[in-house]
């Protein structure tokens, strides 16, 4: 038995011993399967609809892609706009306090605004998306610009750095592991946006995995609502994993620890 | 490599002012000396002399309000490739590696290839004798090593003019004598005109040739010294600790 110590150790084991303990649960019979079901149940269902059907997929490929279109849309204007918000006084005293009052808005009380100027399609959920996600992402670039030590900039300027060598050179790669933390922060936003947006939106063009989760309840498939919150950790972790945090390994290999 | 040009640092009558919480006060009054071409110049004065801003007009970086400042035959008023500046931190970037560090002046200069870069930074790396970190990280480096990235990285695009603004003062004792005898080494090998801010009297002493004193509130010149001991110097020369203990009398007198 020697050769499965390892794997006493890992999470692999500690996630097969939650499915046992929810197993062990369910098997008490305390609740009707429609309120507490079973993992087999969970596993039914991503049976029907990942592997027979594609119900699943399909809803994962509208929400990641309304996700990815307000999200590079928020960076768009969010950091030319926060970059500029550093240069400008006007825009200090002006659009960063917009941003700062916006900030503290839940991104769903967006959602009133958008049926109206919208209706009940892609576009409104995207604009809730960008809303719950582009003031912090201002905020967030003018600061790492902000907080760039100035002998920085002193020192590229008696080299000869001007204009745009000194912003690719100089501003950008020195503000980059702070800002990397705004867009992982905006990132954070834009996704909880949009389950906030897609749950509460019935949309005409596309059923999202906040509508499908919001159907689960409706139909009372509690499966289906398990499996979609399953389903909505996994990408969370996904993204956490194979994008954010290489992104942070090589700003560490490069800039040594406790660089954040 | 340049077309020579006699390069002459000539300040007169420098005059600066700072607007405070405290009304305006003046930093620099009436500030005057010169450093002629391959000049080893150290501007000496406690915190508050006003040197490091001195330093800056000349660098380009902080405008002044009286006087002139005239190297060569340009006037200053923006920062020219042929002065370079050594800061007190090294200020060297952690987004590049030590040779890139070192290549950075370099896109700046007319009449350098792309494929020149390496060797022109490889030869400054080995000036300092660092070639062999040439592709290690900034993090991975003592204050002693990145400051001598950093004083090769000042001198890569072959400047006339080496401004240093206490570029040893955090080190600790044993490194600054190696530096020392690093910079005493590459001023006399590379023709260099160096103008050296520091507050450390024994090492203005074993290094420049001659010594401005300033004297703070505001800060002027109390006193030009020059040193004619032969180089290379030693921090435990008798006639270096003579002479130090000479200007630390000049500047107890000058603060009562």
């Amino acid at each position: 038995m020697k050769f499965l110590k390892p794997f006493f150790k890992s999470s692999a084991f500690y996630l097969f011993l939650t499915i046992l303990l929810w197993q062990w649960a369910f098997s008490l019979e305390l609740y009707s399967d429609f309120f507490f079901p079973s993992p087999a149940q969970v596993v039914a269902f991503f049976w029907e609809n990942c592997i027979k059907g594609s119900a699943l997929w399909q809803a994962m490929d509208i929400s990641l892609k309304r996700l990815l279109t307000g999200y590079f849309i928020s960076l768009a204007i969010g950091i030319p706009l926060g970059m500029l918000c550093h240069k400008s006084n006007f825009l200090k005293l002006t659009l960063r306090k917009l941003a700062l009052s916006f900030q503290t808005l839940p991104s769903i009380c967006w959602v009133p605004i958008t049926l109206l100027w919208f209706g009940q399609n892609n576009t409104a959920i995207i604009f809730v998306v960008c809303m719950g996600s582009v003031w912090g992402l201002i905020i967030g670039t003018e600061n790492s610009i902000q907080r760039i030590p100035n002998i920085y900039l002193k020192a590229a300027y008696t080299m000869g750095a001007r204009r745009l060598t000194l912003l690719r050179t100089i501003v950008f790669p020195a503000a980059f592991p702070s800002l990397i933390t705004s867009l992982k922060q905006c990132w954070a936003f834009a996704w909880r946006s949009l389950l906030s947006a897609e749950i509460y939106i019935s949309t005409i063009d596309g059923i999202g995995l906040g509508q499908l989760l919001h159907y689960g309840r409706e139909m009372q498939a509690m499966d289906q609502v398990i499996s979609i919150i399953l389903v909505l950790i996994a990408i969370g972790l996904f993204i956490e994993r194979f994008v954010f945090l290489p992104i942070e390994h090589s700003i560490t290999k490069r800039w040594g620890e406790g660089s954040f | 490599m340049d077309a020579v040009e006699k390069t002459r640092i000539v300040v007169e009558n420098v005059s600066k002012f700072f607007t405070s919480n405290l009304g305006r006060v003046q930093a620099l009054k009436e500030v005057s000396f010169c450093a002629e071409e391959g000049e080893f110049v150290a501007i000496l004065g406690p915190s508050g002399c006003g040197k490091s801003t001195l330093l800056n007009m000349i660098a380009g970086l902080e405008t002044h309000d009286q006087g002139i400042i005239d190297v060569s035959v340009e006037n200053v008023n923006q920062p020219e490739r042929h002065r370079m500046m050594m800061f007190q931190e090294s200020a060297l970037f952690p987004w590049y590696n030590v040779i890139q560090n070192v290549m950075y002046g370099l896109r700046f200069k007319k009449g350098l290839k792309r494929a020149d870069y390496t060797d022109v930074a490889l030869y400054y790396l080995s000036l300092v004798s660092l070639k062999k970190y040439a592709y290690s990280r900034i993090y991975q480096l003592s204050g002693g090593m990145k400051q001598r990235v950093a004083l090769a990285r000042a001198l890569a695009p072959n400047p006339q003019i080496l401004l240093m603004d206490e570029p040893f003062s955090a080190l600790d004792a044993v490194t600054c004598e190696q530096l020392y005898k690093d910079v005493q080494r590459i001023w006399r090998s590379q023709h260099k005109t160096i103008l050296l801010v520091t507050h450390n009297i024994r090492e203005a002493v074993v290094l420049a040739q001659k010594i401005i004193v300033l004297s703070p509130h505001p800060g002027r010149v109390i006193r030009e010294i020059k040193v004619d001991l032969p180089y290379p110097r030693n921090l435990h020369d008798t006639a270096v600790s003579d002479l130090t203990y000479q200007i630390t009398a000049i500047l107890n007198q000058k603060s009562l």
